[in-house]
Formats: C-alpha cells, sequence, structure tokens
C-alpha cells in the first residue's frame, strides 16, 4: 500500500521542559541540524537549558502552573519563534492529552502520541481494559474518580491487602500509597487524591493489588505513524524509593530471550491496539516469571540512555523523525542490543535524612570523563536547585560488556562526582552497587526496605576525618554565594578571621 | 589553631600546629600528620600516611562542604550564641525541614497531641511530606498559615512538652 501521508520536516524545535532533559532533547536537535527554542520561567533565568538553546523565551513565573503546565503560553512561544514542532520532554505536559491535541490544532507537531492514544493509554485504567481484551495480563484492580473511602473499601476488601492506591494520570510516584490496613485506607484516598490533583489536575485514583516482591521491567517501544511497531528490549528498574525509580539497568537479569520476546510481542500488540505513536514505554511487573501490565508511560522515559546505549540507537532522532512522518528507522529484526548498560539518577536530596529534596546552590560540581560513561546533565556550577520542579539533577549512564563490568564502571564515575552544595544520594547509590545481592542479580522494587533499611552513609574513619578537617579549616572564604559568618552583628566570632588564618597558613606551605 | 565544627551533631574541635615540614591535625584522641598541596581555590590533595587524598572544598555563609574521595562532608560552623550548648533534647519547635508551601495544618494552638502525630503537610517539589510531633505534649502556637511559601528551617508549630 501506498503511503500518502506528507513528510514533514522540523527545521526548529520547541522544548516545553528544563533541566537535564531538555538539554538532552537538544543535543540530538542540534546533531540533525534543528534550531532549538527553550521556554523558562522567572527561576530558571539562568539555568543550562536555556543557556544551551538558540532561542529562549521566558513564560511565567517560577510555579509550574504558571510556567511549564502553561499550554497557551508555550504555543504562544512556539508559534512566535517559528518553531514547526513541540518535544514535550517527561513531566510537565508531557502526558496530557490536551496538550497534544493543542498543539496540533495550533496547526504545530507534537512529538509524542497523538491525544486519542495517550488519553487510552495514558490513563492507567482506560490501558488497563484495553489489555484485558487483547489477552495482555492484568493486576487484579478498580478505578474510582471520586475516592471516599466508603466506597473503595468494599473493592479493597475483594482484592485483599495489601493494596496500592495511585493517580490514574501521570507517574513519577506522585500520589502513590501503599494501605496494609482497612482503617488506614481514608487518609491514604485523601492525600492521593489531593497528590494527584495538584500534580496533575485530576483526583482520580486507582487501585490494585500491590504485589510484595515484584521487579519491575519495562519495554521500550515505537510507533510511526504508518502502522509499524517495533520494542526495543526491556529495562530493569528494581531499584525504587518510595516509588521512584533511582538506578536502572538493560537487560535485565530475569529476562530470558524468550521472555523478552513474550513480554515485548505483548508490549508490541498493546501499542498497535491503542493506535499509539512515537515513544512509549510499557511497564510491567515480574513476578517470578509471570508479569503483569502495569501502565503505559505515553512519553520518553528519564531512563531512556540504558536502552540507547545497549541498542546503539539514539531515542530522541527516532522521536523526531517519526514525528515527521518518517517511518521507523528499523524493523524488529534489526534490532539487537549488546553489553550491559546501567543508569544512576541524581537528585537533589538526602537519603539518609527520609530523602527529603534538598535546595540550594550548586557550589561545585566535577562530572567524570571516563570511557564508558555518559552524563545527561542540567546542571552546572553556580546553578540553583529551586523548590518548585522535580529534584531530578543528572543521570549517570554507564556502559560495559557485562553487568559486573556496567557496575565497576558506574562505581568509579561516582567515586568520582563532585557535587558540592545540595545533598545528593551518591553514597548510597554506591552502597546498593556494592551490595552482594545487587550484584547477583537479586532485585526488587523492595531492595532498599530489605537490604539498605534506614540508610546512613558510612562513617568516615579518622584518617578520612582528618583530611575533611583540614580541608575544612582551610576553605576558601566564598565567593559571591558566602556571606560573612554566622555570628551576629557585634558578636566578633573566631571566624572572622579565618581568611587571614588562611592566607598565613598558605604561606607556611609555600 | 583551633576551631569547632559540627558534622551531623558531632562536635569537633580541632587543632591545626606545623612541626616544620608537616602539620598536625588534632582532634578528639587522635592525632595525624598531614601534608597538604593546594591546587586552586579550594582544591587540595592531602597526604596523610602516605594515602593520598583528592579534596574539593567550598564555604557558603556557615556552612563548609567538603568533597573528598568520593565522600561528602558538610560541617556547620557554630555560630558564637550556639556555642558550648549541648543538643539532646528533642526541640518543642517544629521546623520545616525544607522550603515548600504549607497544605495542611492539622492542629491549633491549644490541642493535645501525641508523640508521631502529623501536625501540618509541606509539599515541596511536588511531593508531600509530614511534619510530626516529636514529643507528647500540647500546642502553644501555631506560626504557619495555609498555603504559605515557608523558609527551611522555619517554626510551623511550637509544642509544650506533657507534664
Amino acid at each position: 500500500m501506498v503511503n500518502v501521508t506528507k513528510r514533514m520536516r522540523i527545521e526548529k524545535l520547541l522544548i516545553a521542559n528544563r533541566g537535564e532533559i531538555a538539554v538532552r532533547v537538544m543535543r540530538t536537535a542540534r546533531e540533525l541540524g534543528i534550531r532549538t527554542v527553550a521556554v523558562y520561567s522567572e527561576a530558571d533565568k539562568h539555568a543550562l537549558h536555556v543557556e544551551l538553546a538558540d532561542e529562549a523565551i521566558l513564560i511565567g513565573p517560577p510555579p509550574a502552573s504558571e510556567s511549564y503546565l502553561r499550554m497557551d503560553r508555550i504555543i504562544e512561544a512556539a508559534k512566535s519563534a517559528g518553531a514547526q514542532a513541540i518535544h514535550p520532554g517527561y513531566g510537565f505536559l508531557s502526558e496530557n492529552p490536551e496538550f497534544s491535541q493543542a498543539v496540533t490544532d495550533a496547526g504545530l507537531i507534537f512529538v509524542g502520541p497523538p491525544a486519542k492514544a495517550m488519553r487510552l493509554l495514558g490513563n492507567k485504567i482506560e490501558s488497563r481494559v484495553l489489555a484485558q481484551s487483547i489477552g495482555v495480563p492484568v493486576t487484579p484492580g478498580a478505578t474510582f474518580s471520586t475516592p471516599d473511602a466508603k466506597s473503595v473499601a468494599p473493592e479493597a476488601a475483594k482484592i485483599g491487602y495489601p493494596v496500592l492506591i495511585k493517580a490514574a494520570a501521570g507517574g513519577g510516584g506522585k500520589g502513590m500509597r501503599v494501605v496494609h490496613k482497612p482503617e488506614d485506607l481514608g487518609l491514604a484516598l485523601e492525600g492521593a487524591a489531593r497528590e494527584a490533583k495538584s500534580a496533575f489536575g485530576d483526583a482520580t485514583v486507582y487501585l490494585e493489588k500491590y504485589l510484595t516482591r515484584p521487579r519491575h521491567i519495562e519495554f521500550q517501544i515505537f510507533r510511526d505513524t504508518h502502522g509499524n511497531a517495533v520494542h526495543l528490549g526491556e529495562r530493569e528498574c528494581s531499584i525504587q524509593r518510595r516509588h521512584q525509580k533511582i538506578i536502572e539497568e538493560s537487560p535485565s537479569v530475569a529476562i530470558t530471550p524468550e521472555l523478552r520476546a513474550k513480554m515485548g510481542t505483548a508490549a508490541v500488540k498493546l501499542v498497535n491496539a491503542a493506535g499509539y505513536e512515537n515513544a512509549g514505554t510499557v511497564e510491567m511487573l515480574l513476578d517470578g516469571a509471570t508479569f503483569y501490565f502495569l501502565e503505559v508511560n505515553a512519553r520518553l522515559q528519564v531512563e531512556h540512555p540504558v536502552t540507547e546505549w545497549v541498542t546503539g540507537e539514539d531515542l530522541v532522532e527516532w522521536q523526531l523523525r517519526i514525528a515527521s512522518g518518517e517511518r521507523l528507522p528499523r524493523s524488529q529484526a534489526e534490532i539487537s542490543a549488546r553489553g550491559h548498560a546501567i543508569e544512576c539518577r541524581i537528585y537533589a536530596e538526602d537519603p539518609a535524612n527520609n530523602f527529603l529534596p534538598s535546595s540550594g546552590r550548586i557550589l561545585a560540581l566535577e562530572e567524570p570523563h571516563i570511557p564508558g560513561v555518559r552524563i545527561d546533565s542540567g546542571i552546572r556550577t553556580g546553578s540553583d536547585v529551586s523548590v518548585y520542579y522535580d529534584p531530578i539533577l543528572s543521570k549517570i549512564i554507564a556502559r560495559a560488556d557485562d553487568r559486573e563490568h556496567a557496575i565497576e564502571k558506574m562505581q568509579s564515575a561516582l567515586d568520582n562526582y563532585v557535587l558540592l552544595g545540595v545533598a545528593t544520594p551518591v553514597e548510597l547509590l554506591r552502597d546498593v552497587l556494592n551490595h552482594p545481592e545487587f550484584r547477583k542479580g537479586n532485585l526488587s522494587t523492595h531492595f532498599l526496605d530489605d537490604h539498605l533499611p534506614n540508610w546512613k552513609p558510612q562513617p568516615p574513619s579518622s584518617d578520612l576525618l582528618a583530611c575533611a578537617l583540614y580541608a575544612a579549616m582551610h576553605a576558601p572564604a566564598g565567593g559571591t554565594t558566602a556571606s560573612a559568618n554566622g555570628a551576629k552583628a557585634g558578636v566578633p566570632s573566631p571566624w572572622q578571621s579565618l581568611g587571614q588564618w588562611q592566607i598565613a597558613d598558605a604561606r607556611v606551605d609555600r | 589553631m583551633t576551631r569547632e565544627f559540627l558534622l551531623n551533631n558531632r562536635r569537633l574541635r580541632v587543632d591545626i600546629q606545623t612541626n616544620g615540614h608537616a602539620d598536625l591535625v588534632k582532634f578528639e584522641s587522635a592525632e595525624h600528620e598531614i601534608l597538604c598541596d593546594e591546587l586552586g581555590a579550594g582544591v587540595f590533595v592531602l597526604r596523610n600516611s602516605d594515602v593520598k587524598y583528592r579534596a574539593r572544598v567550598v564555604r557558603q555563609k556557615d556552612r563548609i562542604f567538603v568533597w573528598l574521595a568520593g565522600k561528602n562532608f558538610e560541617f556547620q560552623i557554630p555560630s558564637a550564641d550556639e556555642a558550648g550548648t549541648h543538643g539532646g533534647e528533642k526541640s518543642p519547635e517544629v521546623r520545616a525541614p525544607m522550603p515548600g508551601t504549607l497544605i495542611k495544618l492539622l492542629v491549633k494552638e491549644g490541642d493535645a497531641v501525641e508523640e508521631g502525630q502529623v501536625l501540618a503537610v509541606l509539599e515541596a517539589m511536588k511531593m508531600e511530606h509530614q511534619l510530626r510531633a516529636p514529643l507528647a505534649g500540647s500546642v502553644q502556637k501555631v506560626s504557619g498559615t495555609i498555603g504559605a511559601i515557608i523558609d527551611a528551617d522555619a517554626v510551623i508549630v511550637t509544642l509544650a512538652a506533657a507534664g
């Protein structure tokens, strides 16, 4: 059959996002000769994505609801800049079907699925119904648009505790609650609905059976506008905290070639049935050798680089080509994976303190340059980490011929990753990678609770602490970021003399 | 030269003296001989018992951040009025652990609270954080208002200990 879809060429692309993903999309766009337009809020005036784009347009005040979630301003920015297409990144508007529709209605290309498919698959409930209808297994569960304990309790009892409540729209662990006892249902529903409403503007929640030790396995899929679909293998994302992934890898040690073919086929079948287009991820839970469809993430994933590294493909390039109306760059038979890739997410948060977000200024940053290590970063020295947005700062991705060497390479990258000013989980990530159960590949979504509960950093040896104290006593007086010191006016502090003392000491060194 | 630092509530009194060819660092009961090269502002190579360490140091107000051989240290410089006070007792002041928006206040002045009871909910970076009572007692003062942007360390609820 001859396809008559007119091939569209993107010459200028607006990226409706910030941080590392905006920077990541720009890199590929630039490689393809596409000019890039960044949008930013007042809080991001000095952000890296603004610096790196060919053009940057201010779209509003810091709160996301007044900037990165403002469809009208973003579309207006794209039109005024003369962009033909909008890439939504992940988070923000990426999985909002109204945005996909509004972009299309404005005569622009949305680099992602059409509204209809997104509505169907991006919605956890409708996608489950679809999966069931084509024979893809799902976990038992139900949905509630007005979540109150009275209507939910009978269903929860039927499914059996523990149950999981989550936002029907969106992902990222927002609005998620595990409920172990019937009496906890009310408060959990209330919190989940509120978080769902604030993050996605929709309070509908989904209730499902909570599997106690599953692996999180997801399949990267692509489908073009001509109806061709492929999968690019799996990623295992079992290492999570608060239902949010922190370490991802490909391939998974738990997936045999037979299981991969079976799960991959199920994923492709699902996106075909949904009339999906562009990049998507079919998330599944694996319990032994039994898999359950979980949800579809109708966007590019944070962890897409691990797939890029084992397959040798640039997924953003695929996205842009498919959005332009081109056919899939490769057939299923032409796609193969080699070696092993692993990703660690660097969030601004303190794993020793309940993973509380940490905000502030990045006072020093040294990203390691190691062969086989890729860093997707949205920050530089001097970047401010604000309270307004998701605290992801960067991602470290390591690749080697096998899992063991990929882990070692990652260790080396983490050992040499310097970030000062905000808390990061680097030391926790190292402890996970060093853990014998992780090395053996015995992963589950409860890995941290099972093996590193209430994690605290290893106390430093006396030798190390002596050096750290020595270094602290020789700290530079501080640049523009540092004001005087903690002392009250008029009260002389010993630290007021630190600068002079330091100079005197430096003279001794010479 | 003697200085005091706080490291995760651990108070460290450090003394450094030079013995002509190296610096002697003393803290607690330990004594270390350290050789130091400053390669640039805040960039050091340190040698302690022939082991070489790479270090990066920055200071921001009363905090000193040190990256040393893959480990991060955040030292606090005790302020003048803080010096000499000791931790250990639970503070009756419930403070915001980080900046955010106060989205829920679950108690009012005069309410009796139990240890661990949720007093308020703070939203930061799209996540909700529950602020719990550190001790049993009654609510003496509620300082926050719903919807307000709260600074890190701001007092939200003040309790009076029971008994």
